[in-house]
């Protein structure tokens, strides 16, 4: 069972992929997922690999990079911190930040997620509704009559 | 990239101003219902709140225009472009500003007659039913507008007194609530309004006056209207300087700057012909106390003294409106007719550019842009709306 003493800071946990890949990390690192802490909590064996089903080796090293970053509390001023997490986000692409959402929102870590929401809420700031469709793909199924109606609903909104 | 679960967009698009929402609703139809649920504009107004994010200023006189204000920016790039609001008491004029709250603005005909509840940056509003005991003659008729945690809605109240030539006092209060869509009659205030046209100022859940004990008294006082328990109390006024107060002809304004309580008191003195009484007034003094813990009388501050307001070119008044992101900065509306950042360091103040302001007189206030909807019986019978969301 795993217990709440200090010791426990330096015990590793082997966090296994949905692609099969095997990271060992700090206890402290992985605990920064909420649904990691569950499960070892109800883990007999700690030594056992655990299973972050939906997570790809991939995306679950980015995630574990993150956590490392965040485990290590007082080496970095929160402004530096601050200015790590914007570099770190920036040099995703869509494709990774939205699995990296689906891992972060998963696995439970409040930080990565709210870092995640913001970064892709700031894309789409700014932009206009053919600007968001193009860089999200997705597929505009109104009429342009409905359209037109939206539109004229709050003008100001559309002007820059 | 597949779709976002709706939980993970939500997260996402609750970040946004209320402008990219809007935008939003455009890109197609899953985003557009998503936005338009009761729970998601609750959703994005609770984190508008947390975040002070999304600021934006109103002004009226004699037209209603708004303009956004990304308090984000560096105050030394904010550039202000105000463009005028199609507002539902169109065509009255002389419209009068009482309180914004959760972005929602409540604003009244001169006569205080009609009195709506209204998002600027949706349209949506809802008009008032009238009140049902007339106001005769009062010489002050006051209202407030606020939201009270406690019954989940917003409140309007209205304070009338007059004090007749033969001593016929007239001294009631009327409260409006949201949630019933009624007037109710309160006990009115058990103090002398100072002032018979500024509304009420919103601070903690209570609206806030500047009210004497007595009848012609001097000696000032804050009244607190509680929107929970709907009942009057005192708060007192800082100590500021009486001599200089009585020397010159002194105006208190009462003020909500960063969730305080604050009062700033302009001291002007009269060039001249005093027939022609706002023109000839000359600012010798502006002061803003804060009050840093609400209700705690020793912990009012001065924040601000502008004592030369020559140089920095204010000649009328100055009124505090809200801080710059750090904190460093209080952006003020100059004489009625432009703005400026007051450096709190500096202590000075640097003029802003605004495009399509007016050229007479305004005042201003700041709303937080939010998406709450306010079932209005036109509206619905259009169809425009949907029917059941509530102001929450």
């Amino acid at each position: 069972m795993a217990s709440t003493s200090t010791s426990t800071l330096s015990r590793k946990l082997i966090l296994k992929s949905s692609d099969g890949e095997k990271f060992e990390v700090d206890e402290n690192v992985a605990m920064q997922s909420q649904t990691i802490k569950h499960m070892i909590e109800d883990l007999d064996d700690i030594n056992s690999p655990i299973p972050v089903s939906i997570v790809t080796g991939t995306i679950l090293s980015k995630v574990i990079e993150y956590c490392k970053k965040h485990a290590t509390e007082d080496s970095d001023s929160d402004e530096q911190l601050k200015q790590w997490d914007k570099e770190y986000a920036n040099n995703m692409d869509l494709n990774t930040l939205y699995y990296l959402l689906l891992a972060a929102n998963y696995m439970e870590i409040k930080g990565l997620l709210e870092l995640i929401t913001q970064c892709v809420a700031d894309m789409i700031k700014g932009k206009s509704p053919e600007e968001i469709r193009a860089h999200f793909n997705i597929k505009n199924d109104f009429t342009p009559q409905e359209e037109a109606n939206i539109r004229n609903e709050n003008p100001w909104a559309f002007e820059n | 990239m597949a779709e976002f679960p709706t939980d993970l967009l939500t997260e996402i698009l609750s970040r946004l101003p209320v402008k990219s929402l809007l935008r939003c609703q455009l890109v197609c139809k899953s985003w557009n219902s998503l936005i338009k649920t009761p729970i998601f504009i609750k959703i994005h107004l609770n984190k508008s709140l947390i975040s002070n994010s999304d600021h934006h200023l109103l002004l009226f006189y004699p037209t209603f225009h708004f303009s956004e204000l990304d308090l984000d920016l560096d105050p030394h790039h904010i550039r202000l472009s105000f463009s005028e609001l199609n507002h539902p008491l169109k065509p009255h004029k002389g419209i009068q500003l009482i309180g914004s709250c959760n972005g929602v603005v409540c604003i009244s005909t001169v006569s205080k007659a009609r009195v709506v509840l209204y998002n600027p940056l949706t349209n949506s509003h809802l008009k008032l039913p009238s009140v049902a005991i007339p106001a005769h003659d009062p010489n002050k008729m006051v209202l407030g507008f606020g939201y009270d945690s406690s019954s989940n809605s917003c409140k309007v109240v209205r304070i009338v007194q007059g004090v007749g030539l033969l001593d016929n006092t007239t001294n009631n209060a009327q409260v409006y609530s949201y949630n019933d869509n009624s007037w109710r009659c309160i006990e009115g205030i058990p103090y002398y309004l100072y002032y018979g046209y500024y509304h009420g100022v919103l601070v903690n859940e209570g609206l806030h006056y500047v009210v004497t004990q007595e009848s012609h008294s001097e000696s000032l006082f804050i009244a607190r209207f509680d929107l929970a328990t709907e009942s009057f109390s005192l708060i007192e006024c800082p100590n500021y300087n009486e001599n200089l107060m009585s020397l010159f002809n002194s105006t208190f304004l009462l003020i909500e700057l960063g969730g305080c309580l604050c009062l700033m008191i302009n001291s002007c003195r009269f060039n001249g012909n005093l027939l022609d009484e706002f023109d000839n007034r000359v600012l010798v003094n502006a002061e803003l106390w804060v009050m840093k813990e609400y209700g705690d009388k020793e912990s009012w501050v001065k924040l601000l003294c502008i004592s030369q307001p020559k140089i920095v070119g204010i000649r009328k008044c100055a009124r505090a409106l809200v801080y710059s992101k750090d904190g460093r900065r209080v952006l003020i509306e100059i004489d009625g007719l432009e703005y400026g950042w007051y450096d709190l360091e500096l202590k000075h103040v640097e003029r802003i550019a605004a495009h399509g302001l007016p050229t007479e007189g305004f005042t201003t206030i700041t709303l937080l842009g939010s998406l709450v909807l306010l079932e209005d019986k036109v509206i619905i019978e259009r169809k425009t709306l949907p029917r059941n969301n509530k102001l929450k």
